[in-house]
């Protein structure tokens, strides 16, 4: 059953013709974000046109997130199936996630210095963000390390397992350490009394196409990742066939 | 995972053994520890009402730091003559290789708080020997040994390990660095009680990474 299951899930991946309609899917509900974030909802009472970030900038935190439990779930896979092709998936979806966790950052300063007046604020949900960012750029830098070989391979699972569960131990560490200090006053969009629907639906929108965008970014990723692993394959196979042919010569001419 | 309590001791015997008689890891961790603590009071002035604050955490990372250094060095004897394969052909339990290797790197790591703590706290008077500020080092010194004992064994055939041992360790490590920093600040009376059950997040973060660890080691290893 799971066989079956993950081997439809690595075929969808490979599809061009799912490709190229989840690319068409993305930019759709990519542009009909656009016209919710721009046009359609109206600009908040207290924040103004400022707020409107956070149409693109909640559904990327939600991505990373996302992304960053495919790299669990394929490392998991990985190290139990042994097959190489879940560590490709790991890899890519942890380069993906971390472009996102960047953007994530990014949008959430932008919007931070016109309306907390600074830059970068030590609260909890950003200072999270921060460590998830140096964890998966940590694990993407050993995967830079480890080169090409399985048992760096089986590291990097490893280390991409016991990042994601470190995650929940970061967020209730961080939690509890920021309370202890003084905090920056600030105006939370999340905790806001209550988001009108026109708000909601937008951002709903904002979701589902920023995981369309991810979808087709891991599945391009993952497409370039599994041509290297058969590129690489076809190689050895080369390099074992030219080195029997020519200890067969050498045999010949050694009568 | 079923513990074999003869191989455990067997391995945490001739690796207290090796470090009795060649002295590679306890010594210079001590010394560089120390000698951090030294460079920390140039800059934050510990030993001044004012710097008081940070002595909990200038502890931490200067022991953070130097059993960073132990670790690395560690897994190099370890792969010299292919000591680790050697002992990996052995039909035993990757578990319990993986717990007496953790446990080898905790009774050198609480070594070196042995010599550190007591000169940190006579450096700058702080009341360093409250039971608080020691089972709090003991069970920190725990959770960090058992993310540097896995990170540090699967590194052991890296060349640049120097540079990736920190970069995998810090980052999952902080929120042990922040409970036992609140907590020894607190034990030690330099901040104020903040209620926090701190100790609560060090046994949890302990016991994830000791029970994960033990469970992926045997992965991390096999046939290397």
């Amino acid at each position: 059953m799971i066989e079956s299951l993950s081997d439809r899930i690595h075929a969808a991946l490979l599809s061009p013709r799912l490709r190229q309609a989840a690319i068409v899917a993305a930019a759709l509900a990519m542009l009909a974000t656009l016209f919710g974030a721009f046009i359609y909802a109206p600009a908040d009472a207290i924040e103004g046109d400022v707020q409107r970030i956070f149409y693109i900038h909640v559904p990327m935190a939600w991505v990373a997130y996302l992304a960053f439990g495919i790299v669990a779930a394929s490392s998991l896979m990985f190290l139990w199936r042994k097959q190489s092709r879940w560590d490709v998936l790991a890899r890519s979806s942890a380069e993906v996630g971390l472009i996102f966790t960047t953007l994530v950052l990014l949008t959430g300063a932008i919007w931070g210095r016109p309306i907390w007046g600074t830059w970068w604020a030590w609260d909890a949900r950003l200072t999270t963000t921060l460590i998830l960012w140096v964890l998966y750029a940590g694990y993407l830098t050993i995967r830079s390390f480890v080169g090409e070989e399985e048992s760096g391979a089986r590291f990097a699972a490893v280390v991409g397992v016991l990042g994601f569960v470190d995650v929940p131990i970061v967020h209730m560490s961080v939690t509890w350490w920021r309370t202890l200090h003084p905090q920056p006053i600030v105006v939370r969009p999340l905790e806001s009394p209550s988001l009108p629907n026109e708000m909601l639906a937008v951002m709903l929108v904002g979701v589902v196409a920023m995981t369309l965008v991810f979808v087709t970014l891991l599945a391009l990723r993952y497409a370039v990742g599994i041509a290297d692993e058969r590129l690489r394959l076809r190689r050895r196979r080369a390099y074992a066939r030219a080195l029997l042919a020519t200890t067969r010569t050498l045999e010949a001419a050694n009568g | 995972m079923n513990l074999d309590l003869r191989v455990f001791t067997a391995i945490l015997w001739k690796d207290l053994l090796i470090e009795v008689r060649a002295k590679e890891v306890l010594a210079p961790v001590a010394t560089f520890a120390l000698l951090m603590v030294l460079v920390f009071n140039f800059g934050f002035e510990i030993d001044t009402g004012r710097g008081r604050d940070v002595a909990p955490a200038a502890l931490w990372l200067a022991f953070i730091l130097g059993g960073l250094l132990g670790f690395g060095r560690a897994f190099q004897l370890e792969r010299e003559q292919g000591a680790l394969d050697a002992m990996l052909l052995a039909p035993v339990d990757r578990s319990t290789v993986y717990l007496a290797k953790l446990a080898v790197n905790v009774i050198i790591l609480l070594g070196v708080e042995v010599i550190l703590v007591p000169a940190f706290g006579l450096l700058f008077d702080l009341p360093v020997l409250r039971p608080g500020v020691l089972l709090t080092l003991a069970l920190g010194t725990i959770g960090y040994a058992s993310l540097g004992t896995l990170y540090a064994s699967g590194m052991a055939n890296l060349r640049s390990r120097e540079v990736a041992l920190p970069l995998l360790v810090l980052p999952a490590m902080i929120p042990l660095v922040i409970a036992v920093v609140e907590a020894t600040a607190e034990a030690m009376g330099v901040s104020p009680d903040s209620g926090r059950p701190w100790w609560a997040l060090i046994l949890a973060f302990d016991a994830v990474f000791v029970v994960l660890s033990a469970a992926l080691f045997g992965s991390l290893v096999k046939d290397t």
